[in-house]
């Protein structure tokens, strides 16, 4: 459950890029919000309005023009450490097993062979896929490899978890399978997640708060506290209100967006 | 039910099992029969020519009884086919290793460093289009007819495929499983050795693999000019054709075709099991 304590500052970001024809593309515009500790975060607005910017800038990948983002009370000025990332095409090791994947961070942060066998297997069998720990990637179904990024990811033992579109290439049945499991996963191992999507009804049943971005430029259009006890019912009154409200604020902004 | 019904069964294998083993035999046989022609074309231009006087040709069994004679007949200076081919992959094999040492080291800097790229692409540039051949006479000034003379001109032929191929997969690694790994906590040297090489390797072993081939052409050639202690595939070809014993110089071009044929299939070998994570394997 949410901590009290401000795990992101995020302050006056802004952010543009240089376009095809040299034309300035304003990415996020003056974008301001915190993330508590342990909170369940998502990132929710249209394409192309910064979304995939806004993480990039949190992860240190890329720089704010204006503004800055702290971590854990700390300037961040390049890419962070210890931070389970999972961008939205996975980006498994493709020469590597499951298990090899798995064990790459605790390879690099040192810890000995024996140590790093358990842990991994440990986020293996956390995240199902005990029994697929010699099989490569290419061997493995979308969901699957999703579980493996996860795995991955966690077993650092992070201090967040930075997800863009995780689910989006999945099968519906897939997606709400994989939605519950990344909510036991978080609940298991307290931690912050920054979960950046375009599926209103996803930011519903999964986050905490959810921050909605308005077309590009990105601005903060509104921060909503979602108040649903878990697990939530996708199809109870509230959380299809709640939906809707938040499709309406939507609509409005396509609708600035074509006028 | 549905499922059962589509695998038709066929004795003890599916239906699908049955058809890639006929398509299997059936390939074997169309390879089979290409042969034969080819032989059978051989051996008619070889008695045709032989009848008008033209120049001669060798029939397959002329050429065939010699290749397997040459194993056992020892030439003019006492040497045997085998000692030949040993004394020719000597040479490969040396200029071939230092090819790779040299190449592939080289070519994950140059693709990791687009700094050191641009400044050596002039040089790289320029050198890579004379052909190995031309460095001959160059070779055998620099080391006279040795072993090393040999090996410098498969260098320079092994060199820039190794290189070129190198240089082009480790640019291509994804940006994202960097960006992944840093995130995680690797510095710059997990990311040359956990990332950059095992993902650079499928281009490596196609650098190799048409590396070691052009070496091997280069040795031949390398062989045509000068050879120390009489030894060598190629000089081997070119002394038998000087003397008028063409049906062994055939045979030693049989073998040469079988030697770089092995070695293409050595690599592909060792690539499938190198490569067991990959999508695809290259074929031919």
């Amino acid at each position: 459950m949410p901590g009290t304590r401000v795990k992101i500052r995020v302050k006056n970001v802004s952010k543009s890029f240089i376009g095809e024809f040299g034309e300035r593309i304003d990415a996020l515009h003056n974008v301001t919000f915190d993330v508590y500790e342990n909170e369940f975060f998502c990132i929710l607005g249209p394409s192309g309005c910064g979304k995939t910017t806004l993480l990039r800038i949190i992860a240190g990948l890329e720089r704010p023009d204006t503004g800055y983002v702290e971590v854990d009370g700390r300037r961040v000025s390049e890419p962070l450490r210890r931070v389970g990332y999972i961008p939205q095409d996975y980006s498994l090791f493709p020469w590597r097993t499951v298990l090899g994947n798995v064990e790459f961070g605790l390879e690099v942060l040192g810890v000995p062979e024996r140590e790093r066998r358990r842990i991994a297997q440990k986020y293996i069998d956390l995240v199902g896929l005990s029994g697929f720990e010699r099989l490569f990637p290419k061997e493995l179904s979308g969901g699957m490899k999703q579980k493996v990024a996860i795995a991955r990811a966690l077993a650092i033992s992070p201090v967040m978890l930075l997800l863009d579109e995780p689910f989006a290439d999945l099968d519906a049945q897939t997606r709400m399978y994989m939605q519950r499991e990344i909510l036991r996963i978080w609940n298991e191992e307290q931690i912050t997640v920054l979960f950046v999507t375009h599926s209103v009804e996803e930011a519903v049943f999964l986050a905490d708060r959810i921050l909605l971005l308005t077309a590009r430029p990105g601005r903060v259009k509104k921060i909503i506290k979602v108040g649903l006890e878990r697990p939530r019912r996708r199809t109870s009154e509230e959380f299809v209100s709640l939906v809707s409200k938040i499709l309406h604020l939507l609509e409005e902004e396509l609708h600035e967006q074509l006028v | 039910m549905i499922h059962k019904t589509l695998c038709v069964k066929i004795g003890d294998k599916t239906a699908s099992e049955r058809i890639k083993y006929i398509a299997g035999i059936g390939d074997l046989l169309l390879s089979i029969m290409t042969i034969v022609l080819a032989v059978i074309f051989w051996h008619t231009l070889a008695l045709y020519l032989t009848f008008t006087g033209l120049p001669y040709l060798p029939t397959p069994i002329e050429a065939f009884r010699a290749f397997l004679l040459s194993f056992v007949e020892r030439d003019l200076w006492g040497h045997t086919i085998i000692d030949h081919c040993i004394a020719s992959l000597e040479r490969v094999g040396l200029g071939f290793a230092i090819a790779f040492v040299t190449a592939v080291p080289l070519g994950l800097i140059m693709g990791w460093f687009r700094s050191v790229r641009v400044a050596a692409y002039p040089i790289v540039e320029v050198l890579r289009y004379i052909p190995p051949i031309a460095w001959i006479p160059f070779s055998i000034l620099l080391f006279r007819v040795t072993l090393f003379s040999s090996a410098f001109i498969v260098w320079i032929g092994a060199f820039f495929p190794i290189l070129l191929n190198t240089i082009a997969s480790t640019r291509n690694i994804g940006r994202a499983q960097l960006e992944v790994a840093v995130l995680m906590g690797a510095g710059r040297k997990d990311l040359m050795f956990k990332i950059v090489v095992p993902a650079a390797l499928p281009g490596i072993i196609t650098g190799v693999r048409v590396g070691l081939g052009v070496g091997w052409m280069c040795v031949i050639a390398a062989e045509f000019v000068g050879v120390p202690e009489g030894l060598g595939l190629g000089y081997y070809v070119w002394t038998m054709a000087a003397i008028g014993r063409y049906a062994e110089m055939v045979a030693g071009m049989l073998m040469i075709g079988i030697i770089g044929l092995l070695m293409n299939y050595a690599i592909l070998f060792v690539e499938r099991r190198i490569l067991r994570w990959r999508e695809e394997v290259a074929g031919y």
